[in-house]
């Protein structure tokens, strides 16, 4: 509340009493000398400012001394215009029309991130992705970070679920960490907000992330930085980079309403092939003409996914006048799920009121409410076993699901759980009722000068329900469970940034920005977890026995930081920064870090003609990262064990380390910006280098100290990569305008588990994934390390021939062709499209193990691609196409491998055992002993290199078609505006992956284990119509 | 000039604001406890008594029983966990990062380290210093507990560290010094259960006979260092009548019936509780196992129900020693001071003893010993009378070695190792590990 008293302090500085001048003009395009509607027009830092209307005119009124003032024009995708203004006894100042060129390259654009204050990007000597609210909204997403994908170089946005409320991951240049979350820092409005993925209920490894709380109908723009050389200012919180988001405001003008309704429909693109052979296994497998056992194999996906739909309804209003101004907006969104019974409803409301105290204060305070409510279906397999697709993948598909007619009683299917009876009668869910605010002042007493001041608040309660009646198929669930659990989080922060800027001498400018922030969070956990249910009450109550658990956390974070800039004759920029910051988190001895940064941009000056403008920035950076460390990793604390005669305190397996500091990142990023044809080609191309030494991992310690494992920063992470960016307006027409888009990244990362030893061939770190994903030394970040294919010198997969005449027993030792001393008959071969071994004649080959564990896959992707096209005719209508793709990462199908394996033979490949495409036994673990002494392992179920499959696809994201209907036709209606857009996700995916949708990951958010694919709902096909009018 | 003055003014006003918001950085962990809590209190010592107890009773007697019961054939894996089958493999086929191996040399390191801690902290703290029953009671449940682990250590490793070192520099003494380390410790927990009201301050549960285990425990160890003598007369101060066992409850369940009985165990016991010459007559092999007709999988050892004291629920206790012990050490030192007579007397009184005789009501129903007298032969009859009256109590391997009781190599009753080889993880981190045993 201290801060209450600096805004009134502020406020109560004395007004000088100063004229009111009106300043207008008009903003056209300068090729076709058409009006730009929503251009913003802004008098320096005075913060009076206002947008342009259809026609391109601007009028706003600014109480300011008299004096000279920068007027500043600016509009996306346009080079900005500047005009120096004398305000003086005339009170109303005309600046004429303003013509406005166009910028692939937006140099001049303002941006914020990783600079302290606005800043023209031409002045940064690191990159700043920008998107626009139009660039996000036309297809209508339902969270930002799934907005975000394909529309920034260096970014790999993954929705990792296709629930309705499914978590998305973002990597920006790769991960700054092993054990801490991979996704950047997100900043809303100045506001430090929680994207955490807390799993408070079991639904099989998938979690909601946070973000999903933030209307994307409310956003105006976002800005993202990379790594350490952008983002040192944000210290200790930025390795994984930086998010930030600016929320709509509202102008000085008339109220302007915008209605909104959108309707849409989800659809699975593909189901799995299953097992359709309507017989069991041959009683004999010597004798493949004896009689099998009929049985019907039903497709329980049938029961499980549906034809979903969703509607949206959005309102906001904005305006100004006399020196206030507000933006309000409200929404409601219900999507149902692909998988029946799921559900995502938000409820949000937001307002932003900006107020002048004086011509050299201003106040700024928005606040928004959201409640985010989803009905769950658990699925997946990665923790919980109960789900409704891992039943169906478990199987086996013989039998009919629907409950029985006469006594309700659902039939238990086997392995896992029946499908249908997950669906129908477990009662998962969950509710986020979230508040964000946060209160800002601007304090500007003379032109060149400004202090800012900002406290922001975001807080939430998550609450988790899971229910499994009592006598559900469930086989671990039987007595039921009830469960309950409440996550209580609130971050905090406040901060000051003063700014100075001042001419030293003619052609040098000097900008001089300094600031403090302190960052606060802290929260609870509190679960009930009741099991032996009484029948008939669905609350922890019905439990005979409880567990409880509670478990809370709190941190501080303070940072204090400078900022030098110097302009030499506005083409060479020089600025060098340091942050200073502590956190609690860290050992006492190394609480304080220091984090600094120098970078350079020189615009080559005379440039014309073909080669219109050409840039050069580099910049080297270093930040820290904190996501590994919990809030009280640095104490070796006792935990509380029950014992008979009371709790007693026992010794951690993990030691404490007092000593535990950031990762920390040093990044060298450079890069060249060229416009061709007058700013209608635009490249930006830039490489990087990010080092993060410091790297925490769980380090094994000699057991004799009395404890077992200790987190320690003793690794090494490299991300390498290059951006490529190219922006262009192929087709200019007073009719047609056609914009295009095209982004490229590549990034390797490697890590090193032990610096410190040249050679440490042993050194492996498990990070989880069933034990099949792990970390090895100097290899790429978290592979695939299992069991591979036997190959021969030449790489060729090894086999052992199929002899149907050797067929013994019940498949052991199988039907291997042996040769006369016993030995079975290897040879070459490859695998077929349906993965099965074949020699070169064809004929088919057991597969057999080699010497493992060995890397047999690696999920990163080698690079990403998109092409977004925009092509506007005439007045009103509009198209656009984003195609995003994705090369060279594995996926690890354990899905298909669970379906291949005869207890449970759920998919076609245990089919093709049957039908006889497949030797018997071809994917059962077998072994056979030759009569050297000499063990042979083989079938392909256990043998995992089998299930890594290229996750390499094309995919048409969005496409959207948008008709403005002419303002004369609406008129009548009470419009002044009314908008249709018809619009497509994930339509189409060109790929070879065999499962749902090589986009997913059974393991959520996870940091580690990415592209496992365990039964997690595929991310739906989504068509939909929104309307938009505006009053 | 007048508004540089209200900016200075502001930006003086808001830094101590922001600044005095309250950035502390000594934020306590509300979720666990601080070392300087647990150790410099009267409390938390007393605390820390406890979850000393349940640290082995509860986290590590399974590594304890089980880990040399397999090698020893007390039990037969029942599994197709590699670590469990590399482990009754034995031989060279053990590989020193096996986990089996791993968390019985982990565990029984956490046991000794945090004994020490509560040893140092028992005698630094005033409040405890300053009550002698209490001290003296803290002080003698960690004694029994760093002894424990020393001696158990020896028990199962070649050489063992005597005491943990923080920095990874631990050394390593032999079998002999180890043993004799953990007699001189359990001679100090004698001496200091002698403080008047010792016993009764140290917070044992209910059924735990703190000093007539200690004294038990010390006849154990002086037996195993050589100190023959001295094991008889701390076996003769030993109530015969008295019980003492480890306790448990639903929240702290019994490791032993965990492991071997709860829902579909990966061991189960040998027939004849893995005994060749044991006699069919012999009630130990009813008291201990369930006869059923089936064979373990993979490796196809003749394997029974286990019953007895492991399988009587999650809550129930666990022997600490058993009576019958006594006895053998008895006969074990007597024979080894030239004493047959005697040797064979308390040989009997095992072989002889009934269920309703013995206060856990463990009894042989044999009758006296007639085979041969020379020392050969009554070290064999020793360790078989060891074998059946201590099954599943985590000696088989140690009187193995001592007297000879069985050889070593892959026979369904051949032990498959000698000591096990010094787990990975603390060859990687301490230079002063010695080199792994053959076998």
């Amino acid at each position: 509340m201290r801060l209450a008293t600096l805004v009134a302090l502020l406020a109560a500085a004395p007004v000088v009493a100063q004229p009111t001048y009106t300043i207008e003009g008009r903003a056209v395009d300068a090729r076709f000398e058409e009006g730009l509607p929503g251009a913003s027009a802004i008098l320096g830092d005075t913060g009076y400012g206002s947008a342009t209307g259809l026609d391109g005119r601007f009028s706003f009124e600014a109480v300011v001394a008299p004096g000279t003032y920068t007027l500043r024009v600016s509009f996306v995708g346009y080079a900005t215009v500047s005009r120096t203004l004398t305000l003086g006894a005339d009170r109303t100042v005309s600046v004429g029309v303003l013509e406005l060129a166009e910028d692939a390259l937006r140099g001049d654009e303002v941006v914020v991130t990783g600079s302290g204050l606005p800043t023209e990007r031409r002045q940064l000597g690191n990159t700043v992705a920008s998107i626009e609210a139009a660039d996000l909204q036309d297809a209508n997403p339902v969270s930002v970070d799934q907005a975000l994908a394909g529309k920034v170089a260096g970014a790999v946005v993954t929705q990792n679920s296709g629930d309705p409320a499914g978590g998305v991951s973002i990597r920006l240049r790769g991960t700054g960490t092993v054990l801490g979350s991979g996704d950047p820092l997100y900043i809303v409005d100045g506001v430090i907000i929680d994207n955490s993925s807390a799993q408070l209920i079991d639904l099989g490894g998938t979690a909601q992330n946070r973000l999903v709380d933030l209307n994307p109908a409310d956003i105006e723009r976002i800005e993202l930085v990379k790594g350490a050389a952008a983002a040192a200012l944000y210290g200790s919180r930025a390795n994984n980079g930086v998010v930030q988001i600016f929320t709509k405001r509202g102008r000085t003008g008339d109220p302007r309403v915008t209605l909104q309704t959108a309707f849409n429909t989800n659809s699975i693109r593909e189901t799995l092939a299953i097992n359709a052979v309507p017989f069991a296994a041959p009683v004999s497998p010597a004798d493949p003409t004896a009689p099998r056992e009929a049985v019907t194999r039903f497709d329980y996906q049938d029961d499980i996914f549906r034809q979903a739909f969703g509607t949206e309804q959005y309102v906001s209003v904005s305006g100004g006048s006399g020196g206030t101004t507000y933006f309000l907006s409200g929404g409601h969104l219900v999507n149902e799920g692909i998988v029946n019974e799921t559900l995502f409803r938000r409820i949000n409301a937001r307002v932003r009121l900006g107020q002048r105290l004086s011509s050299a204060l201003n106040l700024s305070a928005g606040g928004a409410f959201t409640s985010s409510h989803s009905d769950d279906v658990p699925n997946g397999g990665i923790s919980a076993s109960y789900g409704a697709l891992t039943g169906f993948i478990f199987g086996p598909n013989t039998t009919d699901i629907a409950p029985d007619p006469e006594t309700g009683v659902y039939p238990d299917i086997g392995a896992r759980s029946n499908p249908r009876d997950v669906i129908d009668n477990f009662d998962f869910s969950q509710l986020t009722n979230r508040f964000t605010g946060d209160l800002q002042a601007v304090y500007t007493p003379f032109s060149g000068v400004s202090v800012t001041a900002l406290a922001g608040l975001d807080t939430y309660t998550q609450r988790g329900l899971a229910f499994i009646p009592l006598g559900t198929t469930s086989a671990t669930e039987a007595t039921g469970r009830s469960r309950r659990a409440d996550r209580n989080v609130t971050l905090f922060n406040t901060g000051l940034t003063a700014r100075y800027a001042s001419q030293i001498s003619d052609g040098l400018e000097s900008t001089t920005i300094a600031g403090v922030d302190i960052q606060n969070e802290r929260g609870t956990t509190f679960a009930v977890d009741a099991t032996d249910l009484t029948l008939g009450l669905e609350t922890t109550d019905a439990g005979n026995t409880v567990v409880t658990g509670e478990s809370r956390f709190e941190t501080n974070l303070f940072g204090a930081f400078v900022q030098e800039t110097l302009g030499v004759v506005d083409q060479l920029f020089l600025t060098g920064a340091v942050r200073v910051d502590a956190s609690s988190v860290f050992g006492e001895d190394n609480r304080w870090n220091v984090y600094p940064k120098v970078s350079a941009s020189y615009d080559v000056p005379g440039l014309s003609g073909t080669l219109s403008t050409a840039r050069l920035r580099a910049s080297i950076g270093q930040t820290g990262g904190l996501t590994a460390i919990d809030a009280f990793d640095r104490f070796n604390s006792l935990g509380l064990v029950p014992y008979v005669n009371g709790g007693g305190f026992v010794p951690p397996t993990v030691r404490g380390n007092p000593d535990i500091k950031p990762e920390r990142q040093t990044e060298y990023e450079a890069g060249l910006d060229v416009g061709f044809f007058g700013g209608r080609l635009g490249v930006e191309l830039t490489g990087y280098i990010q080092n993060t030494d410091d790297l925490l991992l769980l380090t094994d310690i000699a057991p004799t100290t009395g404890s077992d494992r200790q987190l320690a920063n003793v690794g090494t992470l490299e991300n390498r990569g290059v951006e490529l960016l190219v922006r262009a307006l192929p087709v200019v027409t007073p009719d047609v305008r056609w914009n295009t888009t095209f982004t490229f990244a590549a990034n390797r990362a490697v890590v090193d588990l032990n610096p410190d030893l040249t050679e440490d061939p042993d050194a492996t770190l498990g990070l989880g994934g069933f034990g099949l994903v792990s970390q090895l030394d100097d290899q790429p970040f978290g592979t695939f390390y299992t069991t591979p294919f036997r190959r021969n010198d030449a790489g060729q997969i090894l086999g052992i021939a199929y002899d149907p005449t050797n067929c013994v027993g019940d498949g052991a030792p199988g039907c291997l062709a042996i040769d006369a001393n016993g030995d079975p008959v290897i040879v070459p071969g490859e695998l077929d499209e349906n993965r099965i071994l074949r020699d070169a004649a064809g004929n088919p080959l057991y597969a057999i193990k080699g010497q493992g564990p060995a890397i047999i896959g690696d999920p990163n992707p080698d690079w990403t691609a998109s092409w977004i096209n925009e092509v506007e005719i005439g007045a009103g209508l509009s198209l656009r196409a984003q195609l995003d793709g994705s090369f060279g990462g594995d996926i690890f199908n354990f899905t298909r491998r669970l379906g291949s394996l005869f207890v449970f033979g759920t998919t076609e490949d245990y089919g093709f055992e049957l039908d006889g495409t497949a030797p018997i036994d071809y994917y059962r673990n077998s072994s056979y002993t030759s009569p050297s002494g000499e063990t042979t392992a083989y079938g392909t179920f256990s043998l995992f290199e089998n299930w890594v499959e290229d996750g390499s696809f094309v995919k048409l994201r969005e496409l959207s078609v948008s008709y403005a209907v002419p303002a004369e036709m609406v008129g009548g209606l009470g419009f002044s505006g009314l908008r249709a857009t018809l619009y497509g996700r994930n339509l189409f995916s060109i790929d070879n992956y065999s499962g749902y949708d090589p986009e997913t990951n059974v393991a959520g958010q996870s940091n580690t284990v990415r592209g496992y694919d365990f039964v997690q709902v595929p991310i739906p096909r989504t068509v939909g119509l929104t309307l938009s009018a505006t009053l | 000039m007048k508004l540089l003055r209200h900016t200075l003014l502001a930006a003086a006003l808001a830094l101590p604001a922001v600044v005095g918001t309250g950035c502390d950085f000594n934020i306590e962990d509300p979720n666990r406890v601080g070392e300087d809590t647990v150790f410099n209190t009267r409390d938390g010592l007393v605390t820390a008594a406890i979850g000393l107890q349940q640290l082995y009773n509860v986290q590590t007697l399974d590594n304890v029983v089980v880990t040399p019961g397999i090698t020893t054939r007390e039990i037969a894996a029942n599994t197709t966990f590699a670590n469990l089958l590399d482990l009754e493999a034995g031989g060279t086929t053990l590989e020193t990062t096996n986990a089996n191996v791993g968390g019985l040399f982990l565990q029984l390191n956490r046991v000794l380290g945090y004994a020490e801690n509560l040893d140092e902290g028992a005698r630094a703290t005033s409040t405890v210093a300053s009550q002698a029953d209490l001290q003296a009671g803290l002080l003698a449940l960690a004694s029994f507990y760093r002894a424990v682990a020393i001696g158990t250590l020896a028990q199962n490793f070649e050489r063992a560290p005597l005491e943990t070192d923080f920095d990874g520099q631990a050394t390593y003494a032999s079998n002999d010094e180890a043993f004799e380390r953990a007699a001189d410790l359990l001679e100090e927990a004698e001496r200091l259960l002698g403080t008047e009201g010792a016993e009764a301050a140290a917070p044992t549960p209910a059924g735990f006979d703190l000093l007539n285990t200690v004294r038990a425990y010390r006849a154990r160890y002086e037996l195993f260092a050589g100190n023959d003598q001295a094991a008889i007369d701390a076996a003769d101060r030993v109530d015969e009548g008295a019980t003492s066992t480890f306790a448990y409850s639903a929240d702290a369940r019994n490791p032993i019936f965990v492991n071997l009985v709860l829902g579909s165990p990966s061991y189960e016991a040998r027939d004849n509780l893995g005994l060749a010459g044991i006699d069919p007559a012999d009630e130990r092999i009813a008291f201990y196992t369930d006869p059923v007709d089936a064979l373990s999988d993979p490796n196809g050892f003749p394997i029974d129900d286990v019953t007895g004291f492991a399988a009587q629920g999650a809550a129930a206790s666990y022997p600490a020693y058993l009576p019958g012990e006594l006895d053998l050490i008895r006969a074990e030192a007597s024979l080894n001071l030239g004493r047959t007579d005697d040797a064979i007397d308390f040989i009997d009184a095992v072989r002889t003893k009934t269920a309703e005789e013995d206060p856990f009501g463990v009894g042989a129903g044999l009758d006296e010993y007639d085979g041969s007298e020379d020392e050969g032969a009554l070290r064999q009859e020793i360790f078989l009378q060891r074998s059946a009256e201590l099954y599943l109590q985590g000696l088989r391997l140690v009187d193995s070695r001592r007297l000879g009781g069985q050889n070593v190599g892959s026979g369904p009753f051949d032990r498959t190792r000698t000591f096990y080889p010094y787990p990975f993880q603390e060859r990687n981190a301490n230079p002063n590990v010695p080199a792994d045993p053959a076998i």
